[in-house]
């Protein structure tokens, strides 16, 4: 089965590895202090079931990011002046007559109320591949219409 | 158990806590946070448990995500009275919100400082007293949840936003002056999950064929 692409700007590319490393900083400190018993009397040690939660946790997370940094495409800047909506655009549009700026990226970096909205969500999908001064609709059962008014890269 | 008795006390009271927003809307007896956070949590375990998730940490996620609502204010465009300055500047963006749709992303990135600003400092609220062992695992918990950099909390996000739009359209049914129109614009903008969007064309249906 084909492995699954992670698309990330610079930008989302250098805080997933700051992600990453913070992990790694996380279990190697967990690891230096000694663990606690495993039985406290004669029952388990809470205390050191909460440590191998966190460590899981982490190993988890770590493994998760691996994944992620071992499949991960860049998202390139497209020769100057491209005017159509490409990964990693900032797309200004004007809906239901509000105008308002998106980037365009990958599902590991959209975080939508920073204006970071995902190639994957019905929008992102449906503005992908379109120009500058192109409408386009996204229906069912309420049609709005996108009007890309500017695309830039940077 | 003294932290545990307090923090319990303290949650409950979301129980009596209705979501301002419907207040806003005019709803009668309209849900609770305590109710939101039981249809999320609810949502969140049947549809990530077909997902290749750490369900266990995605439904405790959930559990916690308005818990911070004891004590985070949920200040509205009519409650002008006493606020200081960061909070008049959230009123005018949700007066904005209310009279010309949603905010842009510009006003949103303003909200979301501010609003994070509050909820840290009523999360540290709330979890004063609490013994170190659960105050730090709630703290990853949310931590990571607003974070939104692991598939967890991304998910548990985006169920928070559906089962909003959900809960709206019940409230739609009784209240036909509600514009839900903006929350599936929105909801479009935001969903991403394979899942989820199979449910978002599911309640589209069920909209389309009332």
């Amino acid at each position: 089965m084909e492995k699954k692409k992670y698309y990330l700007t610079k930008e989302g590319l250098n805080r997933i590895r700051k992600e990453y490393e913070d992990l790694k900083e996380k279990r190697r400190e967990k690891l230096k202090n000694e663990a606690p018993e495993v039985f406290h009397s004669e029952d388990v040690n809470p205390e050191y079931l909460t440590f191998r939660r966190d460590l899981g946790i982490l190993e988890e997370k770590i493994s998760k990011m691996e994944e992620v940094l071992n499949n991960v495409e860049i998202i390139s800047s497209p020769e100057e002046g491209c005017k159509e909506v490409k990964l990693g655009a900032r797309v200004t549009i004007e809906a239901g007559g509000q105008e308002d700026e998106f980037h365009l990226v990958g599902t590991m970096e959209a975080d939508p109320n920073l204006g970071k909205i995902s190639n994957e969500s019905p929008v992102g999908r449906a503005l992908m591949g379109r120009k500058e001064g192109e409408e386009v609709p996204v229906s069912s059962p309420i049609k709005t219409v996108y009007k890309i008014k500017k695309v830039r890269y940077q | 158990m003294k932290g545990i008795l307090n923090l319990l006390k303290k949650v409950g009271t979301l129980k009596e806590k209705p979501r301002r927003g419907w207040v806003i809307h005019g709803i009668d007896n309209p849900e609770t946070t305590a109710e939101h956070i039981f249809h999320t949590t609810f949502l969140v375990w049947i549809i990530g448990k077909r997902k290749d998730i750490d369900l266990e940490r995605a439904i405790k996620m959930a559990l916690i995500h308005d818990i911070c609502e004891v004590y985070a204010p949920d200040i509205t465009p009519s409650d002008t009275k006493g606020l200081s300055e960061e909070n008049i500047e959230r009123n005018e963006i949700l007066h904005e919100k209310l009279n010309k749709g949603y905010p842009t992303t510009e006003q949103r990135k303003k909200m979301e400082t501010i609003k994070k600003n509050l909820e840290n400092d009523a999360m540290g609220k709330l979890l004063e007293g609490t013994e170190g062992d659960l105050e730090k695992e709630v703290w990853d918990l949310w931590n990571e949840y607003e974070g939104m950099v692991t598939p967890e909390s991304k998910f548990v996000k985006q169920v928070d936003r559906i089962i909003n739009l959900f809960q709206g359209l019940e409230y739609h049914k009784e209240y036909e002056n509600i514009e839900y129109e903006l929350w599936i614009k929105r909801a479009k903008e935001v969903i991403d999950d394979p899942d989820l969007l199979k449910l978002l064309e599911e309640i589209e249906r069920d909209i389309s064929e009332k």
